[in-house]
């Protein structure tokens, strides 16, 4: 029969060895916690060398000229947004789950608005100028927001559906876009704004959402 | 919130499973090997038992142990099959009616300890069967007169479908478990698959409670409560056919944990009470806590997923099923780095814990231990919750004091 000593040292012992793995889970967390900003930060540079390669290749063309102009500038600006859509879904998975928080991952999700924003600027004047049939959509969210996540649905299923929708979605609660709101006069999550036309406050479903770019 | 839960709860889990396994490099008690036989009945209470009443008779035939200082008493339990006449094929077997009826098999057992001849007594259900030196092994615990009971390793035998083969797996863990809290006595359970108790400290005590639905649980809980120990022999292997139905499987469960229930209101003064030690101080407010975490774990995944599933309907009838898909399948550096390690690390520890005791418990049994198989996993995912729901039902049904046929 064990003794009443062992068996507290056997308890001390425990709670010392249960302690020591915590603490190794909580440390082995905060190691993937560098490494997905590490994934973020990679990818938020990509995009960005993408939009400096995008706006070198406008100057050049613009300067020396070429007659496939828009189609050369249409590719590459196209070939942009879906890493940036994988971009926003892995900065939502971590978000949804809690485990990716914190001063330097707003700092993250900041940069990503405004890259966001050039790439919409740039698309819409490339739009406008080579007369392209693209539709761009501005999405407004909140938070753990259900119409919002509902119409994230929505908005998945349209670009799945259909590969002239660019989506480029922004965080109602982030200071960094506070001149959009504005400007577009934001109220309510969620909110659409479509080719700068169409705005639509709440939630919008896929009939409607078709109808109105036709 | 739920991870939050869930991190508590394996924080805890973890310091018990390593508690657990610190006490498997504790050395058992001396024991003293026997220099004379005592004399032992061996009790089976029988009840429509035809199919498998033959084996388990033979299985005592055979034990390695003297003949003259055997005595086997099959108490027949108003049979209305063959029982009795297979029975009275074996001249060496004491046949007896019970006459007195209870909610149980108490009263069948009790009847078998009233003309018992033995020291001891064992109760042997008729579908068990032993090992030939089990009986051997059991009674060296008994150099310790403070010992009242000692249970054995139950292997579960023809676990030819899922359910068996959950319960077998089951068994293991709990011998291991019952193994453990013997070691630190605080095991406070006795079954029907050879348990032997001391006759003369039973007929002191009482008998067995013939009102209880668990009265083999009774008997060990009444033993610790007057000071006994309950101990258990792993070497000494014993084997027992397990329900294979659903149903079989969900009235056995709900009428143990209503057993559970009942004795543990009927031996409450025992809870942190310093008299009883570790066995009141520990184990049973452990046993008590795990079922409380069990049952808030059990209900906030309950919300979790309900809330998943109706997420899912509301994004299939918005999206009318057009082009409703799971998405993309994702890569395994983006699931590394969805997988929050710190929430699941001591979990993923818990589990490794487990699966050595299962085959620390598999060697007591004396099998191989099997990681790479499907039940395993069901056991793991299914079986908690399946209990849970057994342990809800039989909540209910002891609020409601719903009135069942065993």
């Amino acid at each position: 029969m064990v003794k009443k000593k062992n068996l507290t040292r056997a308890l001390f012992v425990s709670i010392i060895i249960g302690t020591l793995i915590f603490s190794l889970g909580l440390f082995v967390g905060y190691g993937l916690d560098i490494l997905r900003i590490k994934d973020v930060s990679v990818s938020l540079n990509e995009i960005e060398l993408q939009t400096l390669d995008y706006i070198t290749s406008q100057e050049f063309i613009d300067t020396f000229g070429d007659d496939k102009y828009c189609e050369i500038l249409d590719s590459r600006l196209s070939s942009m947004t879906p890493q940036m859509v994988d971009l926003g879904q892995r900065l939502t998975d971590y978000e949804e789950r809690n485990i990716f928080t914190g001063d330097e991952y707003k700092l993250l999700k900041s940069k990503y608005f405004l890259l966001e924003i050039r790439a919409y600027t740039l698309f819409n004047k490339l739009k406008n100028e080579c007369n392209l049939n693209e539709t761009l959509i501005l999405y407004f969210y909140d938070q753990h927001h259900e119409d919002s996540d509902r119409q994230g649905y929505v908005l998945n299923a349209l670009v799945n559906s259909d590969n002239r929708v660019h989506i480029f979605s922004f965080d109602r609660s982030f200071e960094i876009i506070s001149f959009l709101i504005e400007n577009y006069d934001i109220n309510e999550a969620p909110t659409i704004i479509i080719n700068e036309e169409t705005k639509f406050e709440g939630i919008v479903f896929l009939d409607k959402l078709r109808d109105s770019i036709a | 919130m739920i991870y939050y839960v869930l991190w508590g709860v394996s924080f805890i889990g973890l310091i018990l499973g390593v508690f657990w396994l610190n006490l498997l490099f504790f050395k058992e008690g001396k024991r003293i090997n026997l220099k004379s036989f005592p004399y032992v009945s061996i009790i089976v209470a029988a009840h429509n038992e035809e199919k498998n009443i033959s084996r388990t008779i033979n299985s005592l035939l055979a034990l390695n142990y003297p003949k003259n200082k055997l005595e086997i008493i099959v108490v027949n339990d108003e049979s209305t099959d063959n029982t009795i006449n297979i029975v009275k094929k074996f001249k060496q077997v004491k046949l007896i009616n019970n006459k007195h009826k209870g909610i149980g098999k108490a009263s069948a057992v009790n009847a078998g300890i009233r003309i018992a001849k033995g020291e001891f007594f064992g109760v042997l259900d008729a579908d068990s069967e032993v090992d030939k030196d089990s009986l051997k092994t059991v009674l060296t615990y008994f150099s310790n007169e403070k010992v009242g009971c000692v249970i054995t390793p139950i292997t579960v035998i023809e676990a030819k479908n899922l359910y068996r083969g959950l319960q077998k797996i089951e068994y293991a863990f709990t011998a291991m478990i019952r193994e453990l809290m013997s070691r630190i006595n605080t095991l406070y359970y006795s079954h029907g698959v050879l348990s032997v108790l001391r006759t003369n400290l039973i007929r002191k005590l009482g008998y067995f409670d013939e009102n209880n639905l668990t009265e083999d649980l009774e008997i060990a809980m009444r033993l610790k409560s007057k000071g006994y120990e309950v101990r258990m022999a792993s070497k000494a292997l014993t084997y027992t056919r397990v329900p294979g139905t659903f149903k079989d499987l969900w009235n056995q469960r709900v009428r143990w944990y209503r057993g559970f229930m009942q004795n543990l209101i009927k031996y409450k003064y025992v809870i942190f009470n310093k008299k009883y030690s570790l066995f009141g101080g520990f184990q049973i407010p452990l046993n008590i806590f795990s079922l409380i975490v069990l049952f808030f774990v059990f209900t906030l995944f309950s919300y979790e997923i309900i809330r998943k599933l109706y997420e899912w309907t509301i994004k299939a009838i918005i999206l009318k099923f057009e082009i409703f898909s799971i998405g993309d399948i994702p890569s395994i550096k983006h699931l590394l780095l969805m997988f929050d390690v710190k929430y699941f690390f001591p979990i993923i520890i818990v589990i490794l814990l487990n699966l050595y005791l299962f085959y620390r418990a598999s060697k007591i049994l004396r099998e191989k231990a099997r990681f790479f198989r499907l039940s395993l996993l069901i056991y793991f995912i299914v079986f908690p919750i399946l209990t849970m729901f057994h342990w809800v039902t039989a909540l209910f049904q002891e609020i409601f004091s719903i009135k069942k046929k065993w």
